[in-house]
């Protein structure tokens, strides 16, 4: 993961040092929103392939400078058993471009999370949410009132699950506690549009 | 051109990415307790039975009356002997040291104890010379055996040592939790319940057997020994009173847990119901009748037509019942139901005379005049409050009663005035 996320970084900082092309008009900070929705890509069982599921994202937050941004996001993603909702925070850095503008983000939040297996009625079952580590490259059409954005990222989540139970055995009361986490990677691919 | 660049390397980024794959990780951090178990050799349990000198009480099992003697079963541990020619005044002559005891019985001078998966026929015709006169080895297939097989090396199963584990697993893919709770063991064993260990001991006939309680697994009848190992029933012929040889052993039920001897037939207490076996061939009991009750512990004693039983709820018996059921057994073949008295935790009862004695939990000893069957409730004798009661052996006007702080004793020559006589304190150490 951390790998992927260096990778990201060289490749979208490698860019902005080729690009030359500044945009030269004067600046205002403004408020935007972002609207994405797409697909997560990945597998828990990687012999039987990759599957797919769904990933949503609304972002509000401000333009501070011509390059970069900070937001505010709520989202809704599956990972099969696993539905997630992160709340994050979004960085994003033009690395390219002017009109249309390629764009190094960085969502990062905590995400309450829900495993959907409940007919296992497990003692003292709790299920917990956890980090969320989401960098993207996004490419934007537009810089005006509307724009269309197609964002390609890698996305690590954590959740994890605890039981306990406890029973009676010959020599006593003995107890069986089991806390599993778990890490999901996916490769997301949404598309949106942003407001201003 | 650079517009170009920058488009390549951001699909040459992409690429990469795929490449690397978006497998999933998992960690589960598994820590259970569990007991191991502590092996002793046959041969160390064979040769630690014997006398000694008089021992505090601790945790009292099954009690049984021979004479004036009275046999507490201190439970896995041995039998105390105590003198109770004074009722009021009983005194604890010795401890005979039986490994694995938790039944007792007594015809003539022999006393026949368990010890784990051995039969003992002793001698207590000396109390302070005691002998054993006979050792049916390996007779329990299953009782006292805790679920476990016999190592030939290590020996027999005789304690437990709570031991902790943590197992830590990593792995690629999800973790998919199991209904079970997802525990693994790669040591020891556990199970999911505890078989009644502190069961009892029962009524036989007066004249040459001694008395036991109504939770027992063991039962004199005639010149047959029966026990209760597991499900089944071993009968053992005492014809010979020292020297028993085992008969037959046959399944009843897998939940049975008391055995009472009347009139020539077997009663039998299970958490499903109360079995009736004959006793045409006294070394094959067969199955007269069945009665079915909701699933809860129930010792049952029987006097005249008909049969008391209670059941009671709890961590082992299951079910939310606890009530006293009056059972007509006149047909042995039919026993119907004709009255329910709400309890509050019922465990061992005993009845003499129709004065019926129920050991009600923390709700103390309850003594009823049960000549009008069907109006038992109204006519309590006694309600001794603010002792534990397990179980009560009334005998010949004094009733013996075991609580989890003492032995108490009652004259109930007088219904109507029981009297307390004594208490023997067990000790809390």
């Amino acid at each position: 993961m951390r790998l992927i996320v260096f990778l990201l970084i060289g490749c979208s900082i490698q860019s902005a040092y080729s690009q030359h092309t500044l945009d030269s008009t004067k600046f205002k900070m403004h408020y935007f929103g972002t609207l994405l929705s797409g697909v997560q890509i990945g597998c828990s069982n990687c012999t039987t392939g990759n599957q797919l599921t769904a990933s949503a994202y609304l972002i509000n937050g401000v333009q501070l400078t011509k390059g970069f941004s900070i937001g505010i996001g709520i989202g809704a993603d599956s990972y099969q058993e696993w539905k997630t909702m992160p709340l994050f925070l979004q960085l994003s850095q033009k690395i390219a471009g002017t009109k249309n503008r390629l764009l190094l983000q960085l969502n990062t939040g905590y995400s309450w999370a829900w495993y959907d297996r409940q007919e296992y009625t497990l003692p003292n079952f709790k299920q917990n949410g956890g980090l969320m580590i989401h960098p993207a490259l996004t490419y934007q059409l537009g810089i005006e009132k509307w724009t269309m954005q197609f964002s390609v990222g890698y996305k690590n989540q954590v959740t994890s699950t605890s039981s306990r139970f406890e029973y009676q055995s010959w020599g006593g009361i003995v107890y069986n506690e089991t806390n599993v986490k778990n890490e999901f990677n996916r490769l997301v691919l949404q598309i949106g549009f942003g407001w201003r | 051109m650079k517009k170009l660049t920058s488009i390549t390397r951001f699909l040459f980024c992409i690429l990469l990415l795929i490449s690397f794959g978006c497998e999933d990780n998992y960690e589960i951090v598994q820590k259970y307790s569990y007991f191991e178990p502590v092996y002793t050799t046959t041969a160390e349990i064979r040769a630690s039975v014997g006398l000694t000198p008089p021992q505090t009480i601790r945790e009292a099992g099954k009690i049984y009356i021979k004479d004036n003697w009275l046999f507490v079963n201190e439970v896995g541990k041995g039998i105390h002997i105590i003198d109770n020619t004074n009722p009021a005044n009983p005194i604890i002559q010795g401890f005979l040291t039986i490994p694995g005891n938790y039944d007792l019985a007594v015809k003539g001078n022999i006393l026949y104890a368990d010890s784990y998966i051995d039969l003992l026929a002793i001698d207590i015709t000396d109390k302070a010379n005691i002998k054993i006169t006979k050792r049916l080895e390996g007779i329990f297939s299953v009782y006292n055996r805790m679920g476990s097989s016999i190592d030939p090396v290590k020996g027999i199963i005789t304690s437990w040592e709570q031991k902790e584990n943590v197992m830590v697993t990593t792995s690629k893919g999800q973790a998919k939790i199991q209904p079970w709770g997802g525990f693994w063991f790669d040591r020891g064993v556990a199970f999911a319940q505890l078989s009644s260990v502190k069961t009892a001991a029962t009524p036989g006939n007066p004249s040459t057997s001694g008395i036991g309680g109504s939770m027992a697994r063991f039962t004199i009848e005639g010149d047959y020994l029966y026990m209760l190992d597991a499900g089944s029933i071993h009968s053992v012929s005492i014809g010979a009173l020292n020297n028993p040889v085992a008969k037959t052993k046959s399944m009843i039920a897998w939940d049975i847990e008391t055995i009472f001897p009347h009139n020539g037939n077997l009663f039998f207490g299970a958490q499903s119901g109360m079995y009736i076996y004959g006793l045409a061939d006294p070394e094959k009991p067969n199955r007269i009748s069945q009665y079915t009750h909701v699933r809860s512990c129930d010792p049952v004693v029987v006097e005249g037509d008909l049969a008391y039983v209670t059941l009671r709820s709890g961590t082992n018996c299951q079910g939310f019942t606890n009530q006293l059921e009056v059972i007509n057994i006149k047909d042995l073949t039919n026993p119907v139901l004709l009255k329910i008295y709400p309890m509050t935790n019922p465990h061992g009862l005993g009845i003499d005379n129709k004065n019926l004695f129920v050991c009600d939990g923390d709700d103390g000893l309850k003594v009823y005049d049960a000549t009008d069957h069907l109006k038992i409730s109204d006519n309590q004798l006694a309600h001794y409050k603010n002792i534990n009661t397990y179980d009560v052996i009334p005998y010949q006007n004094v009733a013996i009663m075991t609580g989890k702080d003492g032995i108490y004793q009652y004259d109930y020559s007088n219904p109507k005035d029981i009297r307390q006589l004594s208490r023997l304190t067990f000790s809390k150490e």
